[in-house]
């Protein structure tokens, strides 16, 4: 599980910084539950997820106020006590002494936000799934093609990047070349994006780095894609039986997310950025309920049945 | 599979030319390169997936070599980074 610092959400999510201690800036989440510490403020500590943002609403700040102030205090000390990572006060209200007192006692943040308290949670939890989502960097090229996604793989020097530049002059756009950073963002679909130092840099064996952003414009570039489609390139292998008919699909598994594959030798004169545009027209025709190789089959099969009879 | 911890020198730490200079070392074997640093992982055959690294003077990362010329190639890659990058034509 990944992690990321309270310096992050503040920026993002344009938090105010109402306190802070410099070390505690650092702390890392990783958890996207949030807790909203009401029944913590009324004594009751049991199960209290103390590694989770705690977000105070106005409930919670109204119900602080009309508590006596021994038992507040109590429950304050005790609340900030626990590791928390940092507590967000919504609505922009005031924050009153009494909680930046026990905050400053055990060097907790307290963050402020003009947002209402659901919109803060949706933001916080939509922002820290995708940044706490399972990733990986995979070798090779993305691209969209079409709308769809498609991840080229294979071996150095087997063209992928070759194979990427001809599919952008021919309009489509270029995400990551070499590395692609894949994210799982939900339980079956994966996205891709440029590591942010290289984004919309070629590497072409010869020439050296390309800008593509620069050379063919923001039309060809994107910053991000979901993976639809994985493309193998290998070498062509006399001795191995390749696909004819495209009934049976085969898939990559990425993060635990199942991916259809194909795999597309490579031969001198075989135009791949094409092979790739028709992969991604046939993804596309699946995806809508036609199976050019069962479609054919059927017609077969009818052309036979009329024999019989 | 062989692993090895490095740190560069380097004044600019590991920037386009001694990044170029490492895969085309890397690019020399067969074996499968892999430079690690904290968990990101880089294909140390290709120029750009190291840049995306962004390890600089003094960070420590890991070179992780698997395949049938494993030893020869850390070798070649334990020479060009402790070597300060220079010993590249040496070597082959």
């Amino acid at each position: 599980m990944s992690s990321l610092p309270v310096e992050n959400i503040i920026n993002t999510l344009n938090l105010e910084v109402i306190y802070c201690d410099q070390d505690t800036l650092s702390i890392d989440i990783d958890t996207s539950d949030i807790n909203r510490p009401g029944l913590q403020f009324a004594g009751f500590f049991d199960y209290f997820a103390h590694d989770r943002i705690q977000v105070l609403g106005k409930v919670e700040m109204t119900y602080l106020r009309q508590l006596d102030e021994d038992i507040r205090g109590r429950y304050l000390d005790k609340f900030f006590s626990y590791d928390i990572p940092c507590a967000i006060i919504s609505r922009g209200m005031d924050i009153p002494d009494y909680i930046l007192h026990y905050a400053k006692k055990y060097k907790r943040p307290v963050l402020r936000s003009d947002m209402t308290t659901t919109k803060l949670i949706n933001k916080l939890i939509g922002y820290l799934d995708s940044q706490l989502a399972p990733r990986i960097t995979k070798h090779g090229v993305l691209v969209d093609v079409y709308g769809v996604g498609i991840f080229l793989m294979g071996e150095s020097g087997i063209g992928k990047s070759e194979t990427a530049l001809e599919l952008i002059k021919r309009g489509h756009r270029l995400v990551a070349d070499d590395a692609v950073e894949i994210k799982k963002v939900a339980e079956q679909r994966l996205v891709g994006e440029a590591p942010e130092l290289i984004r919309h840099f070629m590497e072409i064996r010869g020439i050296g780095i390309i800008d593509i952003k620069a050379m063919y414009g923001v039309g060809a570039v994107i910053n991000n894609k979901p993976l639809d489609l994985a493309i193998y390139l290998e070498f062509w292998d006399n001795e191995k039986e390749y696909d004819r008919l495209g009934l049976v699909e085969d898939y990559t598994e990425i993060l635990g997310v199942k991916l259809p594959k194909i795999v597309i030798p490579v031969r001198p004169g075989r135009n791949l950025a094409i092979i790739v545009e028709v992969a991604a027209r046939n993804w596309r025709l699946k995806k809508l309920g036609y199976n050019s190789a069962k479609e054919l089959d059927n017609r077969l099969n009818a052309l036979i049945r009329g024999n019989e009879e | 599979m062989i692993e090895r911890e490095f740190v560069i020198n380097n004044e600019m730490g590991l920037h386009a030319r001694p990044a170029a200079k490492l895969t085309q070392v890397a690019n020399k074997y067969r074996s499968e390169v892999l430079v690690i640093k904290n968990n990101k992982i880089g294909n140390g055959k290709s120029l750009l997936s190291i840049l995306a690294l962004g390890i600089f003077k003094g960070t420590p990362f890991k070179v992780r070599i698997t395949g049938p010329d494993e030893i020869e190639a850390m070798c070649g890659v334990r020479k060009l980074i402790e070597g300060d990058f220079n010993e590249e034509r040496d070597q082959s």
